[in-house]
């Protein structure tokens, strides 16, 4: 179920990354009218797997589907003068335009056209400086941001254990939702300028600039952590100590970092008398004592279930999860409750669920979501909107610009 | 100045640890006046070391005692003059502190609440106990990197990351319900799931896993996983290792350029990308043998100026230190209030003024309590002595 906060802003998106469908998807769910203008033929994009089915074709792919909900498309050769000056003319009725990295677009020209006009650009490394002009992918962004190198930190064998890959969109996912994020900010600024601005994303910095742990150790003059590992050490994580433990059927996740909390743990499994000893007497101790604690707390924990442990914990008030396969969240009862999942039927691909928006909100939602357009859906509607005659479009179609 | 492009927007912040702070130091940088309601007697609000100044750039900070009813009072006048409401208490304090959304709509209709939590606050679970890492482990994220193990090796648990994602969902949903209100007047109650905030970004591998009922290759890149190479590939120096990815024809051959034509790019069964792609295993080891003999800035440049995709694995001391990093502005050093300086972020995006956001630095506890309580509220000397003596402003 999308919102509609955003009824009325009217936004163009023109690019074939992730990053581009992704902030567009999000402005569309929560309201705004995205047109995404493709080539001829469909973007890119709606050849990436996963395909449904798992078969690949033409209207198959899955990520197509779930970034292009609720989005209008029209078809354009942006190669060809007509299908640039189509652009003109749509942009003249729109507030933002989002583009991609490679989309060469003459932004003085469309200024003059539509002064309230803000342009959002989501590059990978900027579209200034030495690396303007840098290839990349998410393997390759993930690794420049620091990610790879602190998933796989420490490990007790740097050598033989490379630093981590990410398996899919990651930095493209979240630098569309961050440039989401910055198109509104620009559309804010529009307002108070008075005319539009340009907003300038870079994938490799939006990434970058989720390491706030990081970023502050730079600040103490401490070099970043050796992947290798110290002996013995835990890990800590913002303060707080957490431990993974095995159950019977998977593992979870556990943080009693607090006394109290540690108190309500060791009666969880039973009241040990080890817990009382002072050498677990506080937070600092605990860590120094992190393995024996893992030990005995997982002579417990592997007699029961991952639910059984982690409903236990938190009837106690303890911090505790399972540690999920993705295949086991469509069931978890919680999001099922909250209808986080929205099974959105598209033609010919029916069946599949769609992760929502992350909220409830009281009162505002909007229609139920609208699937994926087919390339050019909405090429008619919008060239007769624009006022080009019916003869003319006959004209646009054979000529291949629309 | 129009860049300061949320101000006169105040917002009232009740979030601590991560994730709320995150977002409201965005919304700072972009020119709200986001106000922290802090406590000088708890010792969680003392606590203000290195990560705690990165997050809480760009704010005020005022000292309230809310387990007194004056202290309730005082700061519901402070919301009956500010636009925005942030908090991530755990389910029912705010109610109990008679600081739930119905009560402060009754006092500033047109409000914007929103209410941050580990799974949401319906549903069976709104009681759940959270922090953002085990959030982590529970929504999946922690199983594309690695196994579960004893010592979390490798497992996604560090770096932190459903804190710093839910701040972004959360910075969106307060912008677009300002939008919102600006156009209609009307406020907004927003109950945020953690655990929601970190699915909502992972449609790819979950939507994956839907279609082939396979899970992914922990720890393994499989976007744009028809090129080959790609994959991470020690270079000369120690733990210094390269990103390589080439898809396209013209990318294969800008690599073999950038090595130096090497014997094995010729061979007819790599010639072709399904001839590549039969021989996976093979052109990783030959790309590696080739790569553990060079540096790896060298490398990189090298590779890139071929228009091959490849960047190092930095650390963030490298990433910061990066000249293309140094030239966008996202890291900066600012003077503390102890003569120290700290390392923060600027907003992660620019203008074509190169205006990264309204930074300063982080509030000392109590620091705008004159702010507050004389400016916004108005009183009299008079009377914010007699919260002071009171203890209500500590």
């Amino acid at each position: 179920m999308g919102l509609r906060l955003l009824n009325g802003v009217k936004l163009l998106e023109v690019g074939d990354t992730v990053a581009v469908a992704f902030s567009g998807k999000l402005l569309a769910d929560l309201g705004a009218d995205v047109v995404m203008v493709e080539p001829p033929g469909g973007s890119p994009l709606r050849r990436l797997p996963p395909y449904y089915q798992d078969v690949p074709g033409p209207g198959r792919s899955a990520l197509h589907n779930w970034l292009s909900t609720n989005k209008r498309s029209v078809t354009l050769n942006l190669e060809e003068q007509r299908g640039r000056t189509i652009l003109r003319e749509l942009v003249r009725g729109v507030d933002v335009l989002v583009r991609g990295p490679g989309v060469d677009l003459d932004l003085a020209d469309l200024k003059t056209v539509n002064p309230r006009l803000t342009v959002t650009t989501i590059s990978l490394f900027g579209t200034d400086g030495p690396y303007a002009t840098y290839r990349a992918n998410d393997l390759v962004l993930f690794a420049m941001s620091g990610f790879s190198y602190y998933l796989a930190c420490p490990v007790d064998d740097p050598a033989s254990t490379p630093p981590k890959q990410n398996p899919g969109y990651q930095v493209g996912l979240v630098a569309g939702l961050t440039a989401a994020n910055a198109t509104l900010w620009g559309l804010f600024a529009a307002e108070r300028k008075g005319q539009g601005v340009k907003v300038d994303v870079s994938e490799w910095e939006v990434f970058t600039h989720l390491l706030y742990e990081q970023t502050g150790q730079l600040s103490d003059g401490k070099l970043p952590p050796d992947r290798k590992r110290v002996p013995g050490a835990a890990i800590t994580v913002v303060g707080g100590l957490v431990w993974c433990l095995p159950c019977s059927d998977g593992w979870v996740l556990i943080s009693p970092r607090e006394d109290h909390q540690f108190k309500q743990w060791s009666e969880v499994i039973g009241g040990p008398e080890w817990a009382s000893r002072p050498e677990f007497s506080t937070a600092n101790l605990r860590e120094q004592n992190a393995w024996e604690i893992y030990e005995r707390s997982a002579e417990w924990t592997r007699l029961h279930r991952k639910s059984e442990v982690f409903l236990a914990a938190q009837a106690k008030k303890v911090p505790c999860f399972p540690v999920s396969l993705l295949s086991e969240l469509p069931e978890f009862e919680q999001l099922k409750h909250r209808g986080f999942w929205t099974e959105i039927d598209h033609p010919g691909m029916r069946g599949l669920s769609y992760p929502g928006l992350p909220i409830k909100t009281e009162g505002l939602e909007g229609l139920p979501p609208s699937p994926a357009p087919l390339p050019g859906e909405h090429t008619l509607e919008i060239c007769k909107d624009l006022g080009i005659s019916s003869e003319e479009i006959k004209n646009l179609w054979q000529l291949g610009v629309i | 100045m129009y860049q300061n492009v949320l101000e006169g927007v105040r917002v009232v912040d009740f979030s601590w640890v991560v994730a709320g702070p995150f977002c409201t130091k965005l919304l700072g940088l972009m020119g709200a006046e986001v106000i922290k309601i802090e406590s000088s007697t708890r010792a969680q609000y003392k606590d203000r070391g290195s990560w705690f100044s990165v997050l809480n750039n760009s704010k005020k900070s005022c000292t309230i005692n809310l387990s007194t009813d004056r202290g309730k009072a005082l700061v519901k006048r402070l919301i009956a003059v500010s636009d925005v409401v942030v908090e991530n208490f755990s389910t029912g304090v705010m109610d109990r502190l008679g600081l739930g959304y119905d009560v402060l709509k009754a006092i500033n209709e047109d409000v914007i609440y929103v209410s941050s939590s580990g799974v949401g606050r319906t549903g069976p679970g709104k009681d759940y106990l959270a922090y953002g890492t085990l959030l982590q482990g529970l929504s999946g994220w922690t199983s594309l990197f690695s196994q579960p193990n004893p010592r979390m090796e490798g497992m996604g648990i560090v770096p932190s990351w459903t804190d710093p994602i839910t701040g972004l969902w959360e910075a969106l949903i307060i912008q677009a319900a300002l939008l919102h209100r600006s156009r209609t007047g009307e406020g907004l109650f927003v109950d945020l799931s953690m655990l929601e905030s970190t699915i909502a970004i992972m449609g790819d591998v979950f939507l994956g896993v839907a279609v082939t009922g396979v899970l992914p290759t922990a720890g393994q890149s499989s976007s744009d996983s028809c090129a080959v190479p790609h994959g991470v590939y020690a270079c000369k120096e120690a733990d210094s290792w390269i990103a390589i990815s080439a898809g396209c024809q013209s990318e294969w051959e800008g690599l073999c350029r950038a090595l130096g034509d090497p014997s094995w790019c010729h061979e007819e069964g790599l010639l072709t990308l399904s001839g590549r792609q039969q021989n996976r295993v093979r052109i990783d080891r030959l790309l590696a043998e080739a790569t553990a003999q060079r540096p790896v800035m060298e490398l990189f440049h090298q590779l890139q100026s071929a228009g091959v995709p490849a960047g190092p694995c930095y650390n963030l001391k490298q990433v910061a230190e990066d000249p293309q990093m140094q030239l966008r502005g996202l890291f900066r050093r600012l003077p503390l209030d102890d003569g120290r300086t700290q390392i923060t972020t600027a907003l992660p995006w620019k203008d074509d003024t190169e205006w990264k956001g309204n930074l300063f630095k982080p509030p000392s506890l109590g620091e705008h309590n004159e702010h507050v309580f004389l400016g916004l509220l108005g009183m009299s000397e008079q009377e914010y002595e007699s919260y002071r003596s009171a203890g209500i402003v500590q």
